[in-house]
């Protein structure tokens, strides 16, 4: 016997689980139903499987589901995969199970097919799924899948009854395997047991909103230089445990913002940082004045009216305007009238369900009082409806109704209230004046 | 070599064995389920309308060899052994002597009507006679869509001897009860309208006399007993205990018998609660905007809601109680996106989602009330506000 196969597989957090694949998953009789993964993401699925496959030498098809995004693909990679040819044409089931058939050819020894990301099998036709839980019996052969994905076993019943697999969860895990995991990623200079008190402290932090092993321990060691800064400054020593965490406790706040969104990439992180580590500032991103001023410096003066007045439109509804596009002396007395209205609709209220859509001609009314109320009077011409068309085609409005109707089209505005207020401020334009649920009572 | 380690291998050997014996059975039926020459014993027909079926089918079928054509269709549901029972004829057939040439299809494999005559095309050229001919269409129903041409020229007499040169005998196997509604007028008039329909009803007290004394022994067990019965109640597929023989036997480790622990851990993998899971594998931020939705979602009973009123909620709870964290709203909605992402929460029935920002998605909620009030309370590092916030009304 193989000495290197008896010896026992550890993977951290894992050994539950492991114990009860390696039980199922046989090298010798492919296991008789098949095998259902779940859990979180993060949760170590994959590497936990990958690494037993590996230690125990079982033959296995790695699978990927959204790489191959279609039933075809599916089967030419397995059977050019099992056959070792490149070009394999495989049209439908029938063919694919002749060829599995010839192609398997060491009958002896099981096989796992692994699919990873399983639930994008349900939007094949729903006979694929069940051919491939079937498989052992259509083909005959010693073949086993396992599916692995994030999504339950329920979401995976068709009308069609599929046979229930056996189902394997992974948790996520503790705090306890977190930390030993994260451990690992300790930097050179830096000893185990430091890192791994920075990792608590952080984890303390994070785990309110993220516990997901890939995040927290992206976030560890992008925060890791600020930790470890006063060290290299002489200011600390490592046993000053408090005082390195005073210095970087505000940090990692900031840092929470921006949990999953890498609005800046990393690189782009650690220059940030270092920078402010040179001037003593602490690092400060506003997360919406980011995106916002990346589009200003491409939109033109008129398209910023449009969109403004675009958003203005599908937040009001169009009973106020009257009373809201007044010339200025007649507005004072009516807001009391207004702000009733308001109070009314609050349930229906456009900041709750999504922006309506208006016309065009609406559009235009309230883009001409706004630019003449602020720049000086225009005449409407062609250019502006080309911007209207550009604005479309950037995504930041679109058109509800068909493309083909040039009557009066309708729009709706897609942007949000904080991205609006970057363009709003860049023009010197005070929006919530026009924004009905934000005007108040004087 | 050791007596304990010789003891192993062969306690391994004779689980081999085993395992390979029941992989032989998974595609068709375990013995147990059907009788041996139709005769009905006692203890052995666990699904009573197999003899009478079986006899049926078998009836039906010596036409053919008085080169008769017809056809039969054969419903039941999944797993009950309808290809067991097909399988058990045409034994019992070559038992006798008969001659015949048989062409297997299976709907899901040969999905469309060229395929399958290319298919049948290959199964007939192993045959050098022209026997009557036995054609079994396995998911029946696949092969009831589209212009049913394949179907027509089986079922019409006159057509089918002149393609296949004698009598041809078609078994359609399904689960579909209605598969005849699905046929074309013209088909449906060429089938000779003979339905056989397979029923289960067990009788539990016979089919724990099959199991040898150690196995009888497990199902004393309380928790066995609730799994069968459960299973017994909900399901109806006889796979299903086949797999769990399969993975009792593959945990079994150098046990010798099916003992307590061994049938408690395969029990909770069968009966594990998966809905449950998700939930208590999320965070607090995730399960805070999962009450904060699913006090919109009682509020307004089953209107979609959207990001922006689960934030409001959300913001409205957390800035009443100062000690708990309030996260960005840009965290917000990616944890928010998350649940999505595990099918938490959905798209709401019968909306578009084309050109409407992801704060104002039209959403439902997938999980009932009661799950996450269970979980919330069963969860340790939960925060005590937070615990409350779930027990408490929602009010507008």
């Amino acid at each position: 016997m193989d000495k290197h196969l008896s010896e026992d597989l550890t993977v951290c957090g894992r050994e539950p689980q492991i114990k009860t694949l390696k039980s199922l998953l046989r090298r010798d009789i492919a296991c008789c139903s098949n095998v259902f993964i779940f859990g979180s993401p993060g949760s170590g699925k994959t590497y936990t499987l990958d690494k037993f496959f590996n230690h125990y030498k079982i033959r296995r098809l790695l699978i990927n589901c959204i790489e191959l995004y279609n039933s075809r693909l599916i089967y030419e990679f397995i059977i050019s995969t099992l056959t070792d040819t490149e070009k394999v044409s495989v049209k439908n089931e029938n063919e694919f199970i002749h060829k599995l058939q010839t192609s398997l050819s060491d009958k002896e020894e099981a096989i796992y097919f692994v699919f990873d990301k399983a639930d994008r099998l349900r939007s094949l036709e729903p006979r694929v799924l069940l051919n491939f839980i079937k498989l052992r019996e259509l083909a005959e052969c010693n073949i086993s899948c396992v599916f692995v994905t994030q999504k339950l076993w329920q979401e995976f019943q068709t009308d069609l009854g599929l046979p229930r697999p056996i189902l394997i969860r992974f948790p996520i895990y503790t705090k306890f395997e977190l930390l030993a995991i994260m451990t690992e990623d300790v930097p050179d200079k830096c000893s185990p047991a430091l890192y791994k008190t920075y990792c608590s402290l952080l984890f303390n932090i994070f785990h309110k909103a993220c516990n997901n092993l890939m995040e927290l321990r992206h976030q560890a060691v992008l925060n890791f230089p600020k930790f470890y800064q006063p060290i290299l400054d002489g200011e600390a020593t490592e046993n000053q445990v408090g005082k390195l965490w005073k210095n970087v406790q505000g940090h990692l706040k900031e840092a929470l913002r921006t949990l999953y969104l890498r609005e800046i990439s990393s690189s782009k992180w650690q220059r940030l940082q270092e920078h402010c580590l040179a001037e003593g500032k602490e690092v400060k991103i506003q997360s919406s004045k980011q995106s916002s001023s990346r589009v200003n410096a491409e939109l033109p003066l008129f398209s910023k009216y449009l969109l403004i007045a675009a958003f203005i439109a599908s937040h009001n509804s169009a009973k106020t305007d009257g009373r809201l596009f007044q010339k200025k002396s007649a507005k004072i007395s009516k807001k009391r009238q207004l702000v009733g209205e308001k109070k009314k609709n609050e349930r229906n209220s456009t900041w709750l369900l999504g922006p309506k859509t208006f016309t065009l001609n609406r559009l235009l009314d309230i883009f001409t009082f706004i630019v003449e109320e602020n720049l000086e009077s225009i005449n409407l011409n062609t250019s502006i409806f080309n911007q209207i068309t550009s604005l479309v085609s950037m995504g930041l409005l679109c058109q509800t109704n068909a493309s083909d109707c040039i009557d009066n089209p309708r729009y709706k505005c897609l942007v949000n209230l904080s991205f609006l207020e970057g363009i709003s401020k860049s023009i010197d334009f005070e929006v919530k004046k026009y924004l009905l649920d934000f005007i108040e009572i004087n | 070599m050791s007596r304990r380690s010789r003891d192993a291998n062969l306690a391994e050997k004779a689980k081999s064995l085993l395992l390979g014996r029941l992989a032989g059975q998974i595609d068709h039926s375990p013995h147990f389920l059907c009788p041996e020459g139709f005769k009905h014993e006692k203890n052995e027909s666990k699904v009573k309308s197999a003899v009478p079926a079986c006899k049926r089918i078998y009836d039906s079928i010596q036409k053919v060899f008085s080169n008769e054509s017809s056809s039969l269709i054969l419903t039941g549901i999944r797993g009950i052994g309808k290809s067991y029972l097909i399988d058990k004829v045409l034994k019992r057939l070559k038992d006798e002597r008969r001659q015949f040439r048989l062409v297997r299809l299976n709907g899901c494999i040969q999905s469309d009507e060229v395929v399958a005559k290319v298919e049948i095309d290959r199964q007939l050229n192993e045959y050098t006679n022209s026997h009557p001919l036995i054609i079994i269409l396995d998911e029946f129903e696949n092969f009831a869509t589209d212009k049913q041409h394949l179907l027509y020229n089986l079922f019409d007499s006159s057509t089918s001897f002149n393609m296949y040169g004698s009598a041809v005998f078609t078994i359609g196997i399904t689960t579909r009860m209605n598969v005849i509604e699905l046929l074309e007028k013209r088909v449906r008039s060429r089938f000779s309208h003979e339905q056989v329909h397979l029923e289960r009803d067990i009788d539990n007290k016979g089919f724990l006399n099959k199991w040898n004394d150690a196995v009888k022994k497990s199902f004393t067990y309380g928790f066995v007993r609730e799994y069968l019965q459960d299973l017994y109640y909900q399901q109806v597929d006889i796979r299903e205990i086949v797999t769990f023989s399969d993975c009792c036997l593959r945990l079994m480790g150098y046990r010798e018998f099916f003992d307590e622990d061994l049938l408690r851990e395969v029990c909770s993998i069968y009966t594990l609660n998966s809905q449950n899971c998700l939930l208590q594998d999320l965070t607090t931020l995730e399960l805070s905007i999962l009450i904060a939705a699913d006090r919109i979602y009682s509020l307004f009973v089953g209107e979609p809601f959207t990001f922006e009123m689960v934030f409001n909620e959300y913001k409205k709870f957390f800035s009443k109680h100062s000690s708990l964290e309030m996260f960005a709203k840009s965290v917000v909605l990616k944890s928010y996106e998350k649940l999505f992402d595990l099918e938490i929460l959905t798209i709401a029935d019968g909306s578009t989602v084309n050109n409407v920002p992801k704060e104002y998605h039209p959403m439902k909620l997938t999980v009932p009330h009661e799950d996450i009030e269970r979980v919330v309370a069963d969860l340790i590092d939960c925060p005590t506000e937070v615990k409350q916030w779930v027990n408490s009304l929602p009010t507008q």
